[in-house]
């Protein structure tokens, strides 16, 4: 048997897992649609980008928290020691939970929102909610999906279980804080710092429309009466290179994750 | 230093290197568009702007019976101009017969950034239909709608056959008409309403809405002639007290509704 | 400290509060690392924590955490990562113990609980098994039958450690004896060579010729132990050894390790 990853090894700990939080499991599945139903009650459809928005924001929040729930052991001691003297490498601990909270939690999470969301759109015979997704953004429903929601939430869930791995208390509040901060200093730098290098004749354009991590897919300028004048989308450079190193970046955090664990002691 | 912590700092000063470079050549980018040169990395596929059309002072832009559209603006201009946002392609048709622009829009592949520039110096009459039979409603945002703007003129003849929202704002005219059956629940909104000398509303049809708001700050028009006749089943939305209620016809029965 | 220990060999931790013997067993088994120095257990190094290692090891702390619902839920989920889980012997051990194989854990008292993990820590034969203060939570009938079965399992390929500051508990139970003081190991010794090195002997009246190297009161009247200059054989009392360390430190550890 491979010391460092064994399917046999893995599929035990996959099993282990479910059985000692089969009730939250459950649960979970149910909350899921709740946040669908609540985004519709209180607000009409609304344009695209904050369609795509809400759903990777609740994607974001729900998978970051399911995130801490492996780690938060941790502060009790004597579970702590289960989880280091359990005989399985820290490859396969690190490997089950990306399983529970990529593999297992994106696709459920995303078929019982769109599921939720289609359900009411039927109900309340409104605007065809999924002509809304066709196309964003230049791209079809399941490649806007990946890169716009799916992206972000590994890079994001790859920072949530660093801080879970690394931190002994409160890991969940202060992992959030911190992405809270990050989110607030990029944007405050697009706003600002690309503002500010940006000069057309005497005035400024308005803006507007950035993705909130990277400049990536700056949209149109509007004048005052909202006409839009000019269109930039698809930096060609950019946007792959943000890709890439968005990725390569939760990969990082991933291996780093790895590593604290083995350095983990009680 | 351990292992982890190595990771760890190197990926964040990744990152931060790369949120700088990309930002500056985001704005390098900026820079050399509007100036007229042509970034290397950028590809600009907003527009596809018809040059060299014959002259209209009439739209008329039919919708199909799709549950979307794209945003339109119609607003006055020098030159006369129609811009389509690249991702509209092979979703429209056009032509110009007679002093009229033919619109006629099929739009199967929403995509929010679409829109649909029309610039003209001289706007006689719009008129919007679809046989779509979506109500267009739950769909709110407020900067996606059919906007007339920016004409200072005689007159303007609205018909407004369509579900969608229609806003008109920074207009002067000596006389706006507006009719038609709102086909399923449109909305028009006329802005500033004081600024129309005259506004001669006769409207047809099942369910809209209509709404009419001014700036606070905006006086009434002494001078203004005001007609509006409107069926029992639509919704008004003005501001309560406002003198322009007493210029109301309500055909028969109606749910009167209120703003501020 | 340098320390080595040798399989069959069933050992006793001993020391005060705050001697060091814990931090001993986390080191031994990779929960903590070293600032200094080298461990090896077989061929393994415990700060790399290999699988190898971990599936050889087994550690029941003073605290325990059982994830599992019930002691079959143990044997489903928490044995198969055990290669030479011994159901039979869990069963068996589960039954002697009274706790009832299907009884859910949040139901059970902290001594249950501690006697399922006790179990469970002999059923999987492991190479080394390492016990921190294993009698705290239970009941005197239940020490006793700690000690049977932990005899009764003996492994003559297994290391076992078990740490308690209840030295009274591991009475005629363990074959050698460590006693740490400061984090220093005083000595580490054959329950034999202290035999052939110390007299035990109860009661209020100590023979005469020998000064003894210690009194002390107990239950039963006094308790001394004399230096064993003529090859006497007596019964070792862990507790009289114990205090006569803590009473004299050096003079136990010269004689001991002399």
């Amino acid at each position: 048997m491979n010391s460092l990853f064994s399917f046999k090894r893995f599929r035990l700990l996959v099993y282990k897992q479910y059985n000692e939080n089969r009730k939250i499991f459950l649960i979970s599945v149910i909350l899921m649609i709740l946040p669908a139903i609540f985004k519709r009650i209180s607000l009409p459809i609304q344009n695209q980008d904050f369609e795509f928005n809400a759903f990777t924001t609740f994607l974001l929040v729900i998978g970051g928290m399911f995130t801490t729930m492996f780690f938060k052991e941790w502060s009790y001691k004597s579970r702590s020691v289960s989880l280091i003297v359990l005989p399985a490498s820290a490859l396969e601990k690190i490997l089950l939970v990306l399983f529970y909270t990529v593999v297992v939690f994106v696709p459920i999470f995303t078929i019982l929102y769109f599921g939720s969301n289609f359900v009411i759109f039927k109900i309340f015979k409104q605007v065809n909610y999924f002509t809304l997704l066709e196309q964003y953004r230049g791209l079809s429903t399941t490649p806007a999906i990946l890169l716009y929601a799916v992206l972000p939430y590994i890079f994001f869930q790859s920072i949530v279980l660093l801080f879970s791995v690394w931190l002994k208390k409160s890991q969940t509040l202060i992992a959030f804080g911190f992405i809270a901060l990050l989110m607030i200093g990029v944007t405050i730098w697009n706003s600002y710092f690309i503002h500010s290098l940006i000069r057309v004749g005497d005035s400024l354009p308005s803006v507007s429309k950035q993705l909130v991590f990277f400049p990536v897919d700056v949209s149109y300028w509007e004048n005052e009466s909202k006409i839009r004048t000019l269109l930039i989308t698809r930096n060609n450079l950019i946007m792959p290179i943000s890709v890439i190193v968005l990725t390569i970046s939760a990969l990082l955090f991933y291996v780093a994750s790895y590593f604290k664990l083995r350095e983990k002691e009680i | 230093m351990k292992r982890s912590n190595i990771i760890i700092i190197s990926t964040v000063l990744i990152l931060i290197s790369w949120l700088f470079i990309s930002g500056w050549l985001q704005a390098l980018s900026y820079n050399t568009h509007k100036s007229g040169g042509i970034s290397k990395y950028t590809e600009i596929i907003g527009n596809d702007r018809v040059k060299n059309i014959a002259m209209f002072k009439n739209i008329k832009i039919d919708f199909s019976n799709q549950s979307t559209y794209p945003k339109i603006s119609v607003f006055y201009s020098n030159n006369q101009e129609i811009t389509f946002s690249k991702n509209l392609e092979k979703q429209y048709s056009y032509k110009i017969s007679r002093d009229t622009l033919y619109l006629s829009i099929n739009y199967s592949h929403f995509d929010y950034q679409d829109f649909v520039n029309i610039g003209i110096p001289r706007l006689n009459s719009l008129k919007l239909s679809s046989e779509s039979k979506w109500s267009g409603g739950g769909y709110s945002d407020v900067n996606h709608n059919i906007s007339v703007s920016g004409f200072n003129a005689n007159y303007l003849t609205l018909i407004n056959n369509c579900q969608y929202e229609i806003k008109l704002e920074n207009n002067k005219l000596k006389k706006l008409e507006l009719k038609g059956d709102f086909h399923v629940n449109g909305t028009v909104n006329i802005a500033n309403y004081p600024d129309y000398d005259s506004l001669d509303v006769d409207i047809e049809g099942n369910i809209g809405t209509l709404i009419l708001s001014k700036k606070p700050e905006m006086s009434e028009n002494k001078k203004q002639w005001i007609s509006i006749r409107v069926p029992s089943t639509f919704k008004i939305e003005a501001e309560a007290g406002a003198p322009i209620w007493s210029h109301i016809t309500i055909k028969s029965n109606n749910t009167l509704s209120e703003i501020n | 400290m340098n320390l080595t220990l040798l399989p069959g060999g069933i050992y006793g931790l001993l020391g005060k509060n705050g001697a060091g013997k814990t931090t001993l067993l986390k080191l031994i088994c990779g929960l903590s690392f070293p600032d200094e120095g080298s461990i090896k257990v077989g061929e393994y190094i415990p700060s790399k924590r290999d699988v190898g290692f971990l599936s050889d090891i087994f550690f029941v702390g003073e605290e325990i955490y059982i994830a599992e619902r019930t002691p079959k839920e143990m044997e489903k989920y928490l044995a198969p990562f055990y290669p030479s889980f011994d159901s039979a012997l869990f069963r068996e051990l589960i039954k002697k113990l009274e706790v009832d194989y299907n009884g859910k854990f949040s139901q059970l008292s902290y001594g249950q609980k501690k006697k399922a993990m006790i179990a469970f820590a002999i059923s999987c034969k492991t190479k080394y098994l390492f016990m921190d203060e294993p009698t705290n939570g239970l009941d005197i009938p239940s020490k006793a039958l700690f000690r049977s079965i932990i005899a009764s399992t003996y492994d003559e390929n297994r290391i076992t450690v078990i740490s308690t500051h209840q030295v009274r508990d591991l009475q005629s139970l363990i074959d050698n004896v460590i006693i740490l003081n400061d984090s220093q190991i005083q000595f580490n010794v054959s329950m034999d060579q202290v035999s052939e090195k110390l007299i035990f002997g109860h009661g209020s009246l100590i023979p005469e010729g020998e000064e003894p190297l210690y009194v002390g009161g107990g239950e039963l009247g006094k308790s001394y132990i004399l230096r064993n200059s003529n090859n006497s054989h007596s019964q070792v009392d862990l507790e009289t050894l114990f205090n006569g360390f803590i009473s004299d430190p050096e003079l136990f550890t010269q004689i001991l390790n002399g």
